[in-house]
This record gives C-alpha cells, structure tokens and sequence, in this order.
C-alpha cells in the first residue's frame, strides 16, 4: 500500500514532539484518558510482576519478635486471662444490646432503606508507579464494575479476617466500631480512587500528599503507665491521669479530632493536636464515620512519633505509620457507601 | 532501527521499571529512590545508533512509555508528555557529546547515564511544578531527581552489558566511531 506522500523521520520526530507538548499543555484533561488504556495493556503481564515484588517485599520486612522473660511471660498470661474474662462479660452485654439493636433496626428498615451499610468491591492491585514521585496503584476494577471517582478503598489487615465466610468478612468490616465491643476487624483505609477507567481504576494512597483526612485520636495506655493530661473539669483545665480503663470510660473518650496529610513518602503526619492531649507514640487514629463516602470508623495508622510544633508551641506535629502494609498491597476493597444512594426527602412528618 | 522488537523492548523495559519502582530505597536526603532503568536503555540507544533522529524517536517512545507509568508528583496529578519531550531533548545532548567518549567503557556509560539522568528528571520535574502549581514540592522533587540519577547511573554499566548482549534484535547499523584525521 502506498501514500501520496512519505514521512520522513525528521517529521515523524517534529510530529511526536508537538503530540508530547500539546499533551502536556491539556494536562490531567487527557492524562487519564491516556493512562488507564495503557494500563489495561500492561495489566495481564504487570498482575504477576506486582505478585512477584510484592512477595518479595513481604519476605524482605523484618517481624523479628523481641526475646520475652519467663516471668513477663506468665505475666502476660495472667493479664490475657483477666482480659478474658473481662471481654467475656462485655459479650454477655453485648450480645444484649445487640439484640435490642436488632430490633430498632429491623422497625426502622420496615420504613425506610438502612443507612448502616456499605458494599464492598473485591480488587486486585496490578501496577504500581514506575518511579517513586508519586504515590498511587492501578486496580483492575473500573467503572462497569461501579468504581467511582472518590470512592474510599481499604484494606482488610489480617488473615484471621480474610479466612472469614464472605458475609462475615463483610459485617466484619462495615459494622465495626473501637467500643462496640465486635471480635474481628483489621480492616484499614488504604486511600481513595482518584480516577477510574472502564476496566481499571487508580488508587492515591493515604501516603500521598495531597490526602488529607478528619480522624480522631484514641489512646492506647500502658496498664503500667497512667498518662497525664491536661482536661476541661466544672473547676476550669485540671491535669488529671488516665489509666488503661479510662480509654474505655467516658474519662477516657475525649473527642480528639485532628486532620491528617500524607507526606509523601511512607507516613502520615498531623500538625493540628494540642500538647495538652500529650499524646504519644503507639496512640491510633481512625476515620471518623460520619462522611458520606465512608460512613464506618477504620483504622488509619499509629502514631510513632511526637514533636512540638515550631511554629506554635502549644500544638504538637505527630508522624503516623499506616497500618497497611502499602507496599505489598495486593488484594484490596473498594467501599461503594449506600448512604448516598438515599432516596432525597420528601419533607415534612 | 528495528521498530517492531524495539516496541516490545519498551514493554519489557516498562514492565521491569514498574517491578524496581515498587522496591525503592529511602535515604533521609532524597526519600524514595529507585532507578530509572527505562533512562539506560535511552542511553544505550543513543550511544549505539547511528541517526541522531533514530535515538531522539526511541527516545520520545520510551519517554512517552515513562509518562504513562507516573501518575503523581508533589501530591499533584502529571501530565503526560514532559518525560517525552525530556527524554527527546538529553538523547540529543548524549548523541552529540558521545564522541568524546569512549563509549563501550564502564565508567563513560555511568556518567553519560548521569548527566541524561539530571537533565531529564530536573526538567520533567520542573515542567510537572510549572503545569501542576505544586510549588512547594519542587525543592525535595529536584533532592529524589538526583538521588533517583546518581541511583541509576550506578547500575547503568551493568544494564548496558545486559543490553548490549541482546542489541542486535533492536538496532540495525551500528554507530561507527570517527576517524581522527
């Protein structure tokens, strides 16, 4: 077959070199529109490679476990039992006010649709960035699959959940709350989706920088160390020390709420928390419930470091590991709220 | 050029990038850095073919192939198309100063691999702050562009060996060195 004309390479190379700038001039306008179909290409082959490094880094992190004396070790073991029997009678409650709950739920969806749920998309992690500027993944779900934009993804921590029936691993995740007392959950918010395709999506890890999220702060207490704060009393701020049953009294459940960012790099960081909390490393943050997008409280990370703020005193800057593993992700959950999908009021009584 | 294997080499050289940009290497100084092992064989090409124009279209292909791979930069979405055009640009530098090297030496491709390196990522990193307004992330985006090319040129050589094993699949006339007169 031939053309009236014949290109030669110099206007090849002048035709790539405009194609590139025009490109780069419409920006994010045709940057995923020309992404997604590559990585559909690059999706049968990359699916094992990503397999591959992600086994490799798995294998590589070191869960060295440190050595443990005979007499902590009967310690502990007289602290699991106490534990237990204390966790026993909170599932005795439990289950009472579980069945209660039953029963207002069960009168309230005879009326209207539940607003407790959420669905879950299972999805598998095929791609990675090439290079370490950014911080996302390709998931082989899209949009013919119900993947939207913003969508909330996470991950679920342990195998004990992962080895659970599928209606189980489902109410394991969704229906979880740090004081409702529920046997299992590690789940964990790993990001959101920022753009999606037909047959993939991408993922901006909460590392990222430009995720930013509300949490709140709950303490983990040493049993041995109780922690002093500084707290709102009727008599006006008062220091007053909180033991390990406190986080699990109204004492102990202070509404601390703080934005967090990523930092671009393997954590999070918050800037927003008054020294008078004294939090500390090991303390854990988790979703708040009450977005739209993700209305159930998840993990985030813990805290692992604590510094006072440069720029104000009286404010402390706390770095936060997240509690995935983001390097080895590989199977994830794309949190598709029903709570959106409420019908609008009709108004009045 | 051999265009044909030289598209499924831009695949494999993709393919292994995702696999070694998911394996990075933190340093205080520059965060993450992996090397960029689609940049040597760039460089390979442009040490190796005889058109200029051969090596400044490989390389705007796998340039372009990079742009596909790199979603994000400072927390802002990338455009596509500054790593082709970052890529098109050094291939030419590397075409014309090959000659004042020896280029089949070890050392000579490491730092030919170098100065591709800090050209290509400090002008992809600044055309990605000029097109996405993300000023502030530019000082620790230029600090991971130098770790990321000091990264790369390190393992260049060996790369090169490996490439220079396979190149007859990809190139079709060799460059042949100038005589001196």
């Amino acid at each position: 077959m031939r053309f009236g004309f014949r290109l030669s390479k110099k206007t090849v190379l002048v035709g790539m070199l405009v194609v590139a700038a025009i490109t780069s001039l419409l920006g994010v306008m045709v940057s995923d529109h020309l992404r997604m179909p590559s990585a559909c290409a690059l999706a049968p082959v990359s699916n094992y490679v990503k397999a591959s490094t992600s086994a490799f880094k798995s294998a590589m992190v070191d869960r060295e476990t440190p050595a443990m004396s005979a007499s902590e070790a009967a310690r502990l073991r007289r602290e699991v039992d106490q534990w237990r029997s204390k966790a026993d009678e909170c599932n005795r409650r439990g289950l009472y006010w579980w069945k209660r709950c039953r029963a207002i739920q069960h009168t309230r969806s005879a009326y209207r649709p539940s607003l407790d749920t959420c669905e879950l998309i299972p999805a598998r992690v095929i791609l990675g960035e090439a290079l370490p500027y950014g911080q996302s993944q390709t998931v082989t779900k899209g949009t013919i699959h119900g993947v939207k934009k913003g969508m909330r993804v996470i991950d679920v921590l342990t195998d004990r959940s992962k080895a659970l029936p599928a209606d189980d691993r489902m109410r394991a995740i969704t229906d979880h709350a740090p004081f409702a007392g529920k046997p299992i959950t590690g789940s964990v918010l790993i990001g959101w989706v920022e753009a999606a395709g037909s047959f993939t999506a991408r993922v901006r890890l909460v590392t990222d920088k430009r995720f930013k999220i509300d949490a709140w702060l709950q303490r983990k207490i040493d049993p041995a160390k109780p922690r002093k704060v500084t707290t709102t009393t009727p008599e006006g701020l008062a220091d007053v020390f909180l033991t390990h049953d406190d986080v699990y009294d109204t004492k102990g459940k202070e509404n601390i709420t703080t934005t967090l960012s990523g930092d671009g790099e393997r954590g999070l960081i918050t800037n927003s928390i008054s020294r008078d909390y004294n939090i500390l490393a090991g303390d854990w943050l988790w979703t708040l419930g009450q977005s739209a997008k993700l209305p159930v409280q998840l993990r985030i990370g813990e805290v692992v470091s604590v510094a006072l703020s440069d720029e104000n005193p009286n404010f402390v800057i706390a770095k936060v590991a997240p509690s995935a593993e983001l390097g080895t992700l590989r199977d994830i959950f794309i949190v598709r709220s029903l709570v959106s999908q409420l019908p609008p009021s009709k108004g009045g009584k | 050029m051999r265009w044909i294997p030289f598209i499924i080499l831009i695949y494999v050289a993709v393919l292994v990038q995702v696999a070694v940009g998911a394996l990075p290497v933190q340093f205080s100084l520059t965060g993450n850095i992996a090397p960029d092992i689609t940049a040597i064989v760039a460089v390979f090409i442009a040490l190796s073919v005889r058109d200029p124009r051969d090596a400044m279209i490989a390389a705007w292909s796998l340039g372009f192939a990079m742009d596909l791979m790199l979603c994000g930069m400072g927390g802002a979405v990338t455009a596509v198309g500054p790593m082709a055009i970052a890529y098109t640009l050094a291939a030419g530098v590397i075409y014309r100063v090959r000659e004042a090297f020896f280029r089949e030496r070890a050392h000579a491709r490491a730092l030919l691999t170098l100065v591709f390196c800090l050209i290509v990522h400090s002008l992809w990193v600044t055309m990605q702050t000029f097109l996405g307004f993300a000023w502030s992330a530019w000082g620790s985006a230029i600090m991971k562009a130098i770790g990321i090319s000091i990264y790369t040129a390190i393992i260049a050589p060996l790369v090169c060996m490996g490439l220079q094993r396979c190149s007859g699949w990809f190139i079709a006339v060799y460059a042949r060195r100038l005589r001196r007169r």
